[in-house]
């Protein structure tokens, strides 16, 4: 297993904040584990970091302004409601066969606090990435968030974009008139592979239903 | 924000790897939606072969496993880390501008790619829709206040529970929750036989297992009707659509389960009343009540699965 040799943080990534956003390091402790793909303590090559920044600054960084303003550390109320959209992913589905378990648990990244077993591989619905990240804002917000930052997980196992598309009074904006969300995050890109498995269909669609649900939300 | 979590297997969809990005990274990119692309980045690492990340954050062919959830986590933080980075960078002024335009759209991707008939095209499916039913969402369908318009239009899909059930000759569509065993294949449940116990990813629909199964229902309809159903590479089902309204020609379309496609998903087909050659934006002068007749066609080896209706 590949170690890459210890970096000295940049003078931005302070180790401690007591923002409920932490610091590049508290996020690196909080998530990281030896021999992963997060390595903790060594953060991951610029490269990396570029390319999972996808789309940010400008429009991006407005977006983000009000919920980052929220979890800037001074503010008395930092409680996030974050809601999350999405299909088989955003609901913690996931079935490793035979070898893939086997596979995981003789990696050396395999948490030895974990359990082997189906479990500890699959996540369900209360092990997603958005129940990691609300803990991960819980871990640091009890002065600001005593009860917790709150989600909910809009999942729909088998769905595309366009579900919610056309679902979008009857479920998203139902859901947004009883609690509005601050933060809304989809994850669907799985089951949104219209060119490649719509090839058939018209092929405006692949851009018209993120376009739809883009501007809807 | 948007979390791009698809990273295929290569031996399963050979060439292709990253999932619907190459649809969204354009229009994210226009209305500056905060995206992390975590699965595209770990396999930028040079200093990790890309086989060994995936073997970690993948559980199966396509999900991330729970330690690719937790990544996934960690990413969209670092995100967050870094646009905070840059807007404690800014001044004051330009702090307040971005309040601005948080608040704000640009002009809408369909127009700058494709003009006005793209536009016309997302106009058309960003209507308000005329009639809407949602087989899938069981919590709304066990509310009678919520589903009241559901139930009107639908009045025999919870029959059971009034104790009015049908001949048993007669072949007809049942409301079924799909929920995945432990061994990982999708086993069926009528609803009034579904554990009370929901769990998120059971997929519920209208469905058709018996040729011959129809229903018939009365829908507001104006120029379209979008259909959602389950495609899938496994089964055969074909269902016909008949549209009947006064004073107007009857309409025929048919709908196939069956995809060449290696997966099992929602797909949405669009059935257009209007030609379209009479362009996007043509419709009759006013929306009518138009007749609508599912039927599940001889041959079939496998259930037909409808999830919505909408109408504009």
């Amino acid at each position: 297993m590949y170690h890459r040799p210890v970096t000295r943080f940049p003078a931005y990534m302070a180790p401690h904040s007591q923002s409920p956003l932490g610091s590049h390091q508290q996020a690196l402790d909080f998530f990281g584990l030896k021999h992963s793909v997060i390595d903790a303590h060594n953060p991951l090559p610029n490269v990396v970091m570029d390319a999972a920044h996808a789309v940010h600054a400008g429009w991006a960084l407005s977006r983000l302004a009000p919920v980052l303003t929220k979890l800037n550390g001074s503010s008395a109320d930092c409680c996030l409601h974050i809601m999350t959209l999405g299909g088989s992913v955003m609901c913690g589905v996931g079935h490793p066969t035979g070898w893939q378990q086997i596979k995981a648990f003789n990696s050396p990244w395999f948490p030895s606090k974990w359990k082997r077993s189906f479990d500890s591989i699959s996540p369900g619905i209360n092990h997603t990435w958005a129940n990691a990240l609300v803990e991960y804002l819980d871990s640091r917000s009890s002065s600001c968030c005593p009860a917790g930052h709150r989600l909910r997980n809009m999942c729909q196992a088998g769905v595309a974009t366009s579900f919610y598309v056309q679902t979008f009074e009857a479920r998203v904006l139902r859901a947004f008139r009883e609690d509005p969300a601050d933060l809304v995050i989809v994850d669907i890109a799985t089951n949104d592979v219209t060119p490649f498995f719509y090839p058939f269909q018209e092929a405006d669609m692949s851009i018209l239903w993120p376009t739809a649900l883009t501007r809807r939300l | 924000m948007y979390a791009e979590s698809a990273w295929f297997d290569p031996n399963r969809f050979p060439g292709r790897k990253w999932g619907g990005w190459p649809d969204h990274k354009s229009v994210l990119e226009h209305y500056g939606i905060p995206t992390t692309f975590w699965t595209h980045a770990l396999a930028q690492n040079p200093h990790r072969p890309a086989n060994v990340s995936r073997l970690e954050v993948i559980a199966d062919a396509l999900h991330p496993s729970r330690r690719g959830h937790e990544v996934c986590a960690y990413f969209l933080v670092e995100l967050m880390l870094a646009e905070r980075k840059r807007l404690e960078q800014l001044p004051a002024a330009e702090r307040a501008q971005l309040a601005v335009q948080a608040a704000t759209l640009p002009t809408t991707y369909a127009q700058k790619v494709g003009g006005t008939s793209l536009f016309e095209k997302l106009l058309d499916i960003l209507e308000p829709p005329l009639t809407h039913v949602d087989f899938t969402d069981n919590k709304c369908w066990m509310d009678s206040r919520c589903s009241l318009t559901w139930r009107r239009l639908f009045p025999r899909l919870l029959d059971s529970a009034k104790g009015e059930a049908t001949p048993a000759a007669e072949p007809r569509w049942e409301w079924t929750m799909l929920r995945k065993s432990a061994q990982g294949r999708y086993e069926e449940t009528a609803w009034h036989n579904a554990p009370r116990l929901a769990q998120a990813a059971d997929k519920w629909g209208f469905m058709a297992r018996v040729t011959g199964a129809t229903f018939a229902t009365q829908l507001n309809i104006s120029r379209v009707l979008r259909v959602g159903y389950l495609r899938s590479y496994s089964g055969d089902a074909n269902v016909s659509v008949r549209m009947e309204c006064d004073g107007h020609e009857a309409q025929l379309f048919t709908l196939s389960r069956r995809w060449e496609v290696n997966a099992s998903i929602y797909a949405s087909e669009t059935l257009r009343l209007v030609k379209e050659e009479a362009g996007a934006g043509a419709a009759p002068a006013h929306p009518n009540i138009w007749s609508v007749t599912f039927t599940l066609l001889p041959g079939a080896s496998s259930s037909f699965t409808l999830y919505s209706l909408t109408s504009a």
